[in-house]
């Protein structure tokens, strides 16, 4: 058995699908809260009353790594990583690794892209406290499409045959 | 469900009635002012009004409070509350019965003392750096004022620090001039300086050189030390005096109650004075043009007949900007502050407050679908409102949360979630038990062993999608159903039918595909003809009419994409189970022994705790999201501005009205029409 064959066995693919499932999707989500929440400080050095409302959209572009981290444990689950291993080809490894890319890499940028819409909404909300309700979901419609993936991570894990 | 109808209201007055008749109105929350320069399109005299002074006056006296309130507030003793809670006084009696000018003494020497205290922390300041400069003399021993003897100059004074010994004896070679070493500290070296009078000049010429300087102490018949006793003793006399006035302010702050009142008042008398510039006057009389709305008109009636006064109510012309104000039921009207998070309609246009708030219900309820993060979602929010008497936009918020925690019930128990998959981990893992013997509670047959009534989502999303595109359709259906009573409402019942009901036709016949295929294929092709031959009827010309019934056809597009946009709430539904199964796998890992069970304990509360504030979240944002853009966008007429009207401030009271003091109920003034508090949730 030489190294390549020990390294990507099924189980292994699998657990790679699940890693960056979780990464991706949470630096983009790291990311984007951070940039969220600079854009909100400045807000609230003027005016420390709007906290509760900038919170809300600087929670939103958080929700991305939390749907990557679902994946992941479902692939955990699915594969028998905490119970007892289930012997993965290296196909149905791929499958994973397949599976998990939709959240992975749409859950990265859009994190980012939504923040972006969030932390301009925070300068909306500086200047009409009002609107609030306008700037999450203009923020949210870009969600829409993390949450279409990880729908389609989420079923194919779900509906693997192992 | 319905945009109340407004009336124009003008109101010609005696001048000293002004006062009176603002206040009355004021206390009714049924009339809005328009600005003189709003009326008849600016050609009213703006420049008759009243005169400035006591609006900023009453500025003034506000500001005073507003200082010492936040003082008090940090020192009371009594609870904070959550949600900004009310209690409901009587101004009049507050007035009268000496509460008044107690809060008012209050107010007042809260401010003294805070100017006090600025001035105390200032002289400590100068009494610790005064203190500073004392320490490293505070060996010597001769009075301060003393300069030596006729024939030998005596001097204190301190060199850079670092300065060696050495280097100050090789300065002093050859000088009648001795040195002693007082402290060392890494600021300077502290010396005292014995030098012959003679060679005085040249003496301090040398040290100067080496950064010498004469110690910047006050020359009194005092030793170093008495004189740092003394600054000791000024300082600690300070620190008592500051304490005393802190034990006073905390005394003071439990009038905070009475100061919260009386901010109440003089805000309001603000508020009054403030209006009052939006009135036009004369020397004699006063105009108040506003706006009422026709539920509260007779109210308006009886409070303007107790004076001598002219009015008139009118209905609004075109082109005037009529604030909006809805009337909804006991249950849609909590739902009114997520339509206005949107927009208002337009005056005049469906309010469809009742409609959505009946599917947010529903959609709330099957995106979060779990028994018991619902039960806590309720029982927090009617708590709040039971117990912590939270104003009217808290309170509506709160209700709204705690009527979508029943549907989340109600849903998890059809779909088989106790916070997640908790009764089977319990099982499995704590009891020790087979998931075989779960109840059965399944009414379909095939199901397999869970507490679901219908099916576990998780083991079979399909059916969970089907459901959620399935009331994705209802709600769209609804949608264009409004569309259509609106058109027909408008006497427009053709464009109704073209519009919407030949939609209705082929969405049918594309159903009944998968049922019936013959009546799925008549049905569909007679929707698509009925389109192509509608969509195109307000073309000019044979050639851009067929093409526009085409183009018809394309829309489809756009509601096929509207429906798939439902399946968030799989997506959504699938976070909330998988989150909690996570949660729960965590929390009954070490099994039935006394770590495990505390171990779960602590997984778990914390854990789901996370999880419901992460889902309520979510689920707010996207069943909001779903009303906005697929529901509202078949059909709504946004943009018209909430009706706020004139009303007293009540930042921290109810105002008590007339009528209910006097018999002495102990509720909270009821306003005019209950919907008048135009849905500013706040969330701070």
């Amino acid at each position: 058995m030489n190294f390549f064959d020990m390294v990507f066995t099924g189980q292994n693919l699998a657990l790679l699908g699940a890693v960056l499932a979780v990464m991706l999707a949470g630096i983009g989500s790291a990311k984007g809260v951070s940039m969220v929440g600079e854009a909100a400080s400045g807000l609230l050095t003027e005016d420390p009353s709007k906290f509760g409302k900038v919170l809300i959209l600087q929670a939103l572009p958080g929700t991305q790594g939390i749907y990557g981290l679902i994946t992941a444990f479902l692939i955990v689950f699915k594969i028998g990583l905490l119970g007892e291993p289930a012997a993965l080809t290296v196909s149905q490894g791929v499958y994973f690794l397949m599976a998990a890319l939709p959240i992975a890499i749409v859950g990265y940028f859009s994190a980012i892209k939504q923040a972006k819409v969030a932390a301009s909404g925070v300068n909306l909300i500086a200047k009409r406290p009002d609107e609030v309700g306008k700037a999450i979901t203009a923020s949210a419609l870009v969600e829409t499409y993390a949450i279409f993936a990880v729908l389609i991570s989420l079923l194919l894990v779900l509906f693997a045959k192992v | 469900m319905s945009v109340i109808t407004m009336e124009k209201l003008t109101v010609i007055a005696p001048l000293e009635d002004a006062d009176a008749i603002v206040r009355r109105l004021m206390r009714l929350r049924a009339v809005s002012l328009r600005k003189g320069a709003e009326i008849d399109g600016g050609s009213a005299d703006t420049s008759l009004s009243l005169p400035k002074s006591s609006v900023s006056e009453a500025a003034e006296r506000v500001s005073r409070i507003d200082a010492a309130i936040p003082v008090l507030t940090r020192r009371s003793k009594r609870k904070k509350s959550l949600f900004g809670s009310q209690t409901t006084v009587s101004f009049e009696a507050f007035r009268t019965d000496g509460r008044f000018d107690t809060a008012w003494k209050v107010v007042d020497e809260t401010n003294k003392i805070l100017a006090k205290k600025e001035e105390l922390k200032r002289c400590l300041e100068e009494a610790l750096s005064k203190m500073r400069s004392y320490e490293p003399y505070l060996n010597l021993d001769f009075p301060l004022d003393f300069e030596g003897t006729e024939t030998v100059k005596y001097t204190v004074g301190a060199l850079p620090g670092g300065t060696r010994r050495e280097r100050v004896e090789a300065a002093l070679s050859g000088l009648a001039a001795g040195f002693d070493v007082l402290h060392t500290d890494g600021a300077g070296v502290y010396i005292t300086l014995i030098v012959h009078r003679a060679e005085e000049e040249e003496t301090l010429r040398a040290l100067a050189g080496l950064g010498f300087i004469k110690a910047p102490l006050p020359s009194e018949h005092k030793s170093v030390k008495r004189l740092f006793d003394e600054t000791e003793r000024e300082y600690q006399r300070i620190e008592e005096e500051l304490e005393k006035l802190e034990a006073r302010l905390t005394v003071l702050s439990d009038k905070l109650g009475e100061v919260e009142i009386l901010s109440d008042l003089e805000r309001t008398t603000l508020l009054v004075e403030e209006s009052k510039q939006k009135l036009s006057a004369s020397a004699r009389c006063v105009i108040l043009h506003g706006w009422c709305p026709v539920s509260a008109k007779k109210k308006v009636i009886g409070e303007l007949s107790g004076f001598c006064v002219a009015y008139d109510f009118e209905a609004p012309g075109e082109g005037d900007d009529v604030p909006i104000l809805l009337k909804n039921n006991g249950f849609s009207k909590n739902f009114e502050w997520v339509l206005g998070m949107y927009a208002y309609p337009k005056y005049g246009t469906f309010d469809p407050t009742l409609v959505m708030s009946l599917f947010y219900f529903l959609i709330f309820g099957l995106m979060f679908a779990d028994v018991g993060y619902g039960l806590v979602l309720s029982a927090v929010c009617f708590a709040a409102v039971r117990w912590l008497h939270p104003r009217e936009g808290m309170k509506r918020f709160l209700l709204m949360f705690g009527y979508c925690g029943i549907s989340c019930i109600l849903f998890g128990v059809l779909f088989g979630s106790y916070f997640g998959n908790f009764p089977l981990a319990f099982m499995e893992n704590v009891l020790g038990k087979t998931a075989e013997e779960l109840p059965r509670l399944s009414i379909l047959p095939a199901e397999a062993a869970n507490v679901a009534v219908l099916f576990d989502p998780i083991q079979n999303p399909m059916a969970f999608l089907l459901i959620s595109l399935g009331v994705g359709a209802l709600h769209l259906v609804m949608g264009m159903a409004v569309k259509a009573f609106i058109l027909c409402r408008e006497g427009k019942p053709l464009d109704a039918l073209f519009d919407i009901v030949t939609y209705w036709v082929l969405f049918a016949g594309l159903l009944m595909l998968f049922i019936s295929r013959t009546v799925g294929i008549w049905l569909t092709v007679g929707g698509v003809l009925s389109i192509v031959f509608t969509q195109g009827r307000r073309k000019k010309g044979i050639a851009m009419k067929i093409a526009g019934g085409f183009l018809g056809l394309y829309d489809l597009i756009n509601y096929a994409s509207d429906l798939l946009s439902y399946s968030r709430i799989l997506a959504l539904g699938l976070a909330a189970g998988v989150i909690g199964q996570v949660v729960n796998i965590l929390a009954t890992m070490k099994g039935a022994s006394f770590i495990g069970i505390l171990l779960m304990l602590v997984v778990f509360t914390v854990g789901h705790l996370l999880n419901l504030v992460i889902n309520v979240l979510g689920t707010f944002v996207h069943t909001s999201r779903l009303q906005y853009i697929e529901f509202f966008n078949k059909f709504y007429e946004e943009g018209g501005t909430p009706f706020r009207p004139m009303a007293p401030a009540d930042r921290y009271t109810a105002e008590l009205a007339p009528s209910e003091e006097k018999s002495k109920k102990n509720k909270k003034t009821d306003p005019v029409m209950g919907d008048n508090e135009q849905l500013q949730i706040k969330f701070d």
